[in-house]
């Protein structure tokens, strides 16, 4: 996931033209990468598939956007971000409404892959470190960003994305000593 | 745990390949969305074209008094084959058969138009 993340300049104008083709090789080259990381941030398998699908058709809408000399992973990151942010903000209200509701089934990813036998302590321990921290690191380590493109992505300024990483780093580390014993 | 360690370990999280389902559902609603505009064209065509057709219809029965003569033939003969039949048979002598298959076309076409549109965009729902 973190090879070059980068499209065909060609290919880039042809999906700004609306060729469907295109779409749909930049569809397939981004979105493993984008579906991991909502997943984490989201940790609800049904929510993230909405997320995905709504960021897909974002970039579809807004293709026009699209400027084939600048980089368009930061600007499907953003997409994807900005769609999470969305849709916390949507459950904050819906939760404001609906005191004690239980109609979602909140999905671990940790357990998510788990399922699959691919679960770690660091899985875990990313789950319970501030939501920020969580993003930054993320796209620092998963998608192999630079901390450029993180503050690109984020709208956060690179010293804020540095700090970011760093103390999620720190908690990471607090979590997996006091919780899993790992010195 | 050290830094380096964990390090090592966030460089190498776990991933899980995204559903095919959604990969092909997104696909179908881009593929839908780049089709709308015809469809609504050709929904407004379908509409516009009932409408005026209607409107010619009913213009041609008023001008030959259409209704006046069923009330007519109704008084006279009551609800019968014969008056069914004489009315189907003045009413094409008055309006083109081929008039009025095009109103029904227009209309069940609009109909069929619209209600494709929304099945379509409720199927590429997940």
């Amino acid at each position: 996931m973190k090879d070059s993340l980068t499209i065909d300049k060609k290919i880039l104008i042809k999906a700004q033209n609306g060729d469907l083709e295109s779409f749909e090789y930049i569809l397939t080259f981004y979105e493993k990468a984008i579906f991991n990381y909502c997943l984490r941030v989201i940790k609800n398998l049904s929510d993230t598939e909405d997320i995905i699908q709504e960021t897909f058709i974002k970039v579809y809408t807004n293709r026009r956007s699209i400027d084939p000399e600048k980089n368009i992973k930061t600007w499907i990151f953003t997409i994807a971000t900005n769609t999470m942010y969305d849709y916390f903000r949507k459950k904050k209200r819906k939760n404001e409404r609906i005191l004690n509701q239980e109609d979602e089934t909140i999905i671990d990813p940790s357990a998510y892959y788990n399922s699959e036998g691919l679960t770690s302590d660091i899985d875990s321990a990313l789950n319970k470190i501030n939501k920020e921290y969580k993003e930054a690191i993320l796209l620092f380590y998963q998608q192999g960003f630079e901390y450029k493109e993180i503050a690109e992505t984020l709208s956060i300024p690179i010293n804020t994305i540095k700090t970011h990483i760093s103390r999620g780093r720190e908690q990471l580390r607090e979590i997996l000593k006091n919780e899993y014993g790992k010195n | 745990m050290n830094m380096e360690k964990i390090d090592k370990q966030l460089n190498n999280l776990n991933t899980t390949e995204m559903s095919p389902r959604l990969h092909s559902s997104i696909m179908r609603i881009v593929n839908h969305k780049k089709m709308q505009p015809m469809f609504l064209i050709l929904f407004f065509l379908l509409v516009f074209n009932f409408i005026i057709i209607f409107w010619h219809i009913n213009t041609k029965l008023v001008d030959a008094e259409f209704g006046v003569m069923m009330n007519d033939l109704f008084t006279d003969f009551d609800l019968s084959f014969y008056f069914i039949g004489t009315i189907i048979s003045s009413f094409f002598e008055i309006i083109s058969p081929a008039l009025v298959l095009s109103l029904f076309i227009s209309f069940f076409g609009s109909i069929y138009v619209y209600k494709k549109n929304i099945y379509l965009f409720n199927f590429y729902k997940i």
